[in-house]
């Protein structure tokens, strides 16, 4: 890599496909788990008789998502930028993966931030919480510390002793929460209009899977391919 | 026990509950005043079954002495409310507090819900230490952990309050009031979902209910007059309502089951100027809350020969309405009268205007009305517990054992059913009667869930 060019390139170019996919998948993922949203979307419209409490709902609980994500990426980057990105991909993936057999064992506590009389602040500060404590930033831990390195650019690393330019990635992980956010938008409003609309709330006794124990294990994947990747 | 899908007694909504399956048994809190102890009893209440309306199995608990009383289950349909959801947790376990000694036990369902057994207890020193409550009363499961209330302090006083238990280990977190205002006495909660208000009731201090009643304090107004009602998010005290000290005893709450509505009912136990009873409805008027009386049992003259000491002198049964139960669809009321001796069915359709569709007379202080498998009873009916479809109402006839005392001499535990017209109208069902013999039964709940069991999120 000695003598290689700059790679400061533009964020889309640079920004691939692969941890993009990855991103939108996981996305869909936390929009399909009741405890994130869509459930109490549907809540809603049903209390207040009124279907567009749905997608009122749907916005503000993405907006506490992404404000739960944008912490864990933030912490992330500021990792990268100081210490090696091996290093940073060890403890996130040994956090992770204890944070996920944590929630295999106890995956049923759940605290009662709010109730159901909310507002739109309400909705964003029980969806920033639930995001944060079921882990749903640190699950994207090796798609975007993959994306960091990514943005950066694999020579550039090289250059700096394995270490983040943050000016870069911030982009990188701004295109990426972005495109996370949109999927899980989707799904959630999808799936909150579909039984509102059409299964009714009967369908939660025989369709409502144990999205947590799912959860759980993608906590420990996402654990174990963060420690995969380091030795890559 | 991790389940892959939900409960499959957990119901979004009063209104799918009411599909449910018939109650195939029922447990029921037996207490013993002759040395032995307590137990919980296992009814068999499935028609088609050979030993149906016998006690199929006793369970003792492992003290003498405890007063069972109310119980519930360690999870219920609050499970699925959206913003704590945990549906795959099992109705599996009885809450059972004692009232008199202040304990949990924790009693196991399964694998066989016909041989319960108990798998823990809370002693009463731990739940003072960590509550400051005593005297455990009622039990309902909410979303987020267990909640029981105390009538009495950690002292055996005043304040009573609501205290938490987690809801996989059981152990006590402690009280719940973050600022409890004016609240003092206790009796009964539960609570709004859908617009996050709890309400608590008023008894007494446990002085004056661990002895029998005491009627100079009846008299002088000194039992609870006044519904608190809470915020249940901040755990604040947000207004009390007062019905005025000639109405003593405001005991139990029963808030619609369509989380979307505000209003519920309550039973005053008796009037100290005209020994009635009475029920109102608590309502939302702009942002207070206020109460309107929407029933009215006059007490009946007697002889005062055929009454019990504690009456001689007054000529007059009252009704002493005890417990009150709203079916899930909150149409019928039942209410029972453990005085005069009768369960009473209203239309409260329109909460305003309760309409009297049916009285059935079973026992009774004067009366004592026999059911036509047993003799002339003793006792009345009492804690009443309607089935999830609205069809059937189970009544037993202990109140408290030095209450049954005052007004019932020789008082033995029984049990009996109700048939329901689902146009409005009861009849007793002559095929079901249950004798406990010298135990005194007191709260019924029924496999699966009841109406009294189950909070929901959804309308």
């Amino acid at each position: 890599m000695l003598g290689a060019l700059p790679v400061h390139a533009e964020p889309a170019a640079i920004a691939t496909l692969g941890p993009l996919i990855g991103l939108a998948a996981l996305g869909a993922f936390h929009g399909m788990n009741p405890a994130m949203g869509w459930l109490f979307a549907v809540s809603l419209g049903l209390q207040r008789e009124n279907v567009r409490a749905i997608g009122s709902a749907v916005l503000y609980i993405s907006l506490g998502h992404v404000a739960s994500l944008l912490v864990v990426a933030v912490v992330l980057a500021l990792a990268g930028y100081f210490v090696p990105l091996f290093w940073v991909r060890i403890a996130a993936g040994v956090f992770l993966t204890g944070f996920g057999i944590y929630k295999l064992a106890l995956y049923y506590r759940h605290f009662r931030w709010v109730g159901m009389n909310v507002s739109g602040r309400d909705l964003i500060a029980w969806s920033f919480l639930m995001a944060t404590s079921h882990g749903a930033g640190l699950m994207l831990a090796p798609v975007i510390l993959n994306l960091e390195e990514e943005g950066a650019g694999a020579p550039d690393l090289d250059h700096h002793a394995g270490l983040l330019d943050l000016s870069d990635t911030a982009a990188a992980w701004g295109i990426g929460l972005t495109v996370h956010t949109l999927a899980m938008l989707t799904v959630m409003l999808a799936i909150a209009l579909i039984v509102y609309r059409k299964l009714g709330l009967a369908f939660l006794r025989r369709g409502w899977l144990n999205v947590d124990l799912l959860w759980s294990a993608a906590l420990i994947l996402a654990g174990l391919a963060t420690l995969t990747l380091a030795f890559l | 026990m991790a389940l892959m899908t939900p409960d499959p007694t957990f119901y979004p909504s009063a209104r799918l509950a009411i599909q449910a399956p018939p109650e195939r048994l029922g447990y029921v809190a037996v207490l013993n005043t002759n040395g032995q102890p307590d137990a919980m009893s296992v009814v068999d209440l499935d028609p088609e079954s050979p030993t149906y309306s016998t006690i199929v199995n006793s369970l003792d608990m492992p003290n003498v002495g405890d007063e069972l009383h109310h119980f519930g289950w360690n999870a219920c349909s609050a499970s699925l409310c959206p913003y704590a959801p945990h549906p795959h947790l099992e109705r599996r376990y009885l809450i059972v507090p004692t009232l008199r000694t202040s304990r949990i036990y924790v009693i196991d369902t399964k694998p066989d819900p016909f041989s319960p057994q108990v798998v823990k207890t809370v002693e009463a020193d731990v739940i003072a230490n960590r509550t400051g409550y005593s005297r455990l009363h009622t039990v309902h499961c909410g979303p987020d952990a267990i909640y029981l209330n105390g009538i009495g302090s950690a002292e055996g006083g005043a304040p009573g309050g609501i205290l938490r238990i987690d809801h996989n280990t059981f152990e006590p977190l402690g009280a719940w009031e973050l600022d409890r205002g004016p609240q003092t006495l206790a009796y009964d909660f539960w609570w709004h979902m859908g617009l996050d208000v709890a309400v608590t009731s008023e008894w007494c201090t446990p002085d004056l209910f661990e002895n029998g009643p005491s009627l100079s304090d009846i008299v002088a107004g000194n039992y609870g007059h006044k519904i608190h009602f809470w915020d249940l998010r901040r755990r604040r005290h947000l207004q009390e309502v007062d019905f005025g000290s000639e109405n003593q005893m405001v005991l139990e709450l029963r808030p619609s089951h369509n989380p979307t509505k505000a209003y519920g009912f309550v039973g005053v136990v008796v009037n100290n100027q005209d020994l009635s009873s009475s029920v109102w409805t608590w309502y939302q008027d702009g942002d207070k809350w206020a109460v309107t009386k929407v029933i009215d049992i006059p007490a009946e003259p007697a002889d005062p020969a055929l009454l019990p000491e504690a009456l001689k002198g007054l000529g007059a049964v009252p009704p002493l309405v005890t417990d009150l139960d709203l079916s899930l669809d909150d149409k019928f009321l039942y209410v029972s009268c453990w005085g005069t001796g009768q369960m009473r069915q209203y239309d409260v359709s329109d909460p305003f205007d309760a309409k009297l569709t049916g009285v059935v007379e079973l026992g009774g202080i004067v009366n004592k009305s026999a059911h036509p498998k047993s003799g002339p009873l003793i006792g009345a009916p009492q804690m009443v517990e309607i089935s999830r479809d609205g069809r059937r109402v189970y009544a037993t006839n202990s109140l408290y054992s030095s209450w049954d005392d005052t007004f019932y001499d020789n008082i033995t535990g029984w049990m009996a059913k109700f048939n329901v017209n689902p146009e409005g109208g009861l009849s007793l069902d002559e095929d079901f009667f249950v004798d406990f013999g010298e135990g005194r039964a007191h709260q019924v709940r029924l496999e699966g869930g009841d109406a009294s069991s189950d909070s929901f999120c959804y309308p």
